[in-house]
């Protein structure tokens, strides 16, 4: 499946409009990842630990996203957007990954 | 002057009554406890049982009927109270040992969640995290000269990345668009959604000097996690065979509580072929 943030698809001809799909995924953030990502900080290196458990928040959102899109019998999502909310909290935190589009087909 | 002062406390009636029946209450608790002699190990448990029955009932009431939190007042005061108590009138006076300690911990953190609770997240596994940290490091270092690594490795890793980094957005053959066309050159083909992600912690260092010392712009390696989630973008564009990216958007988001904050930085767009 085309995923594309454009409004349009380049020398291809959008058929129909199956209209707005979404996904979203929740990612917790601990006090040890917190203390891991420390040690990396210290050690010299990027808090690898987050950024790895971001990639995979995103993949969640954006296989949920493809799903409810092909549930719709489109082949592509166009003007996508990726959006991530911070839902706070005293101990750690839960971040939100949120990612919205409009399911399309189009003639290959 | 007298009527808006009769009117304020009657709209506070509830408020005051919440505190004040709370504040009993934790007194009598704190009176049987001392009655009953009710002691663990030599430590009373009125120092933890009365400021929470204290502050639980006047929160209860205080919800019930007034409709906001009135903040715990009758908690402390009760705190401060049996503190005085037992400060000044030691009737069996207070042994330091391990189960004093504990309880006595376990009281202040009643009276006062939210300071304790930065003091152990923060400053407690700020330091066990510096200290693992520096012994690492250490340990890093001499393995390092053990088995003689050489440096020249490292050398040249940084500097393929300076050659890359400082102005890599200029030396492109294609441009990074933030629009969707350009009015010179073609676009070829959509090939899809490409992200970039880093995410970055501050400089300064953790615990109690986080506390006194002021944020500053360039404590934050913004440029640094810029550049690398652009270059991250441009890489996942290369690998899936676009050769630019437009539409390119720039977000940055801050998670943090209390032991601490990161800067997320994210870049989003649509790799392309381009002529």
């Amino acid at each position: 499946m085309l995923i594309v943030t454009t409004p349009t698809i380049e020398g291809k001809k959008i058929l129909e409009y199956h209209g707005l799909v979404t996904g979203e995924s929740l990612l917790g953030a601990n006090v040890y990842k917190d203390l891991f990502s420390g040690v990396r900080d210290v050690v010299g290196g990027r808090t690898s630990a987050y950024e790895e458990e971001l990639r995979k928040a995103r993949s969640v959102a954006l296989d949920s996203m493809e799903e409810k899109a092909a549930q719709k019998g489109a082949n592509a999502v166009i003007g996508v957007r990726l959006a991530y909310q911070n839902l706070g909290g005293t101990m750690g935190n839960t971040i939100m990954v949120t990612v919205f589009g409009t399911a399309v087909s189009f003639q290959d | 002057m007298l009527a808006s002062m009769e009117n304020f406390l009657i709209e506070k009636k509830w408020a005051f009554g919440a505190i004040f029946i709370g504040v009993l209450l934790g007194f009598l608790s704190a009176v049987i406890c001392v009655k009953g002699n009710l002691a663990i190990f030599g430590f009373n448990i009125m120092f933890i049982v009365s400021p929470l029955i204290a502050g639980y009932v006047e929160a209860y009431i205080a919800r019930r009927k007034y409709g906001r939190s009135t903040g715990a007042i009758s908690a402390l005061l009760i705190f401060i109270l049996i503190n005085a108590y037992s400060w000044l009138f030691p009737k069996d006076p207070i042994v330091l040992n391990l189960f004093t300690m504990g309880g006595l911990a376990l009281m202040i953190q009643a009276a006062f969640p939210i300071l304790i609770n930065y003091i152990l997240f923060v400053v407690f596994i700020g330091t066990i995290t510096w200290v693992i940290g520096y012994l690492g490091n250490i340990l890093s270092n001499l393995t390092d000269k053990v088995v003689r690594r050489s440096p020249e490795e490292k050398v040249e890793e940084t500097g393929i990345e300076q050659t890359n980094r400082p102005d890599f957005l200029d030396t492109l053959e294609y441009p990074i668009l933030t629009i969707p066309h350009i009015s010179k050159g073609k676009i070829v083909k959509h090939l899809g959604m490409v992200v970039g992600e880093a995410v970055v912690g501050k400089k300064s260092p953790k615990g109690i000097s986080k506390i006194v010392s002021q944020d500053k712009l360039d404590d934050m390696e913004l440029k640094k996690a810029r550049e690398r989630a652009i270059q991250e973008l441009l890489e996942e564009a290369r690998k899936i065979g676009g050769n630019t990216v437009v539409e390119v958007l720039i977000d940055y988001n801050t998670i943090g509580g209390i032991s601490g904050s990161a800067t997320i930085v994210t870049a989003t767009g649509t790799a392309v072929v381009y002529e």
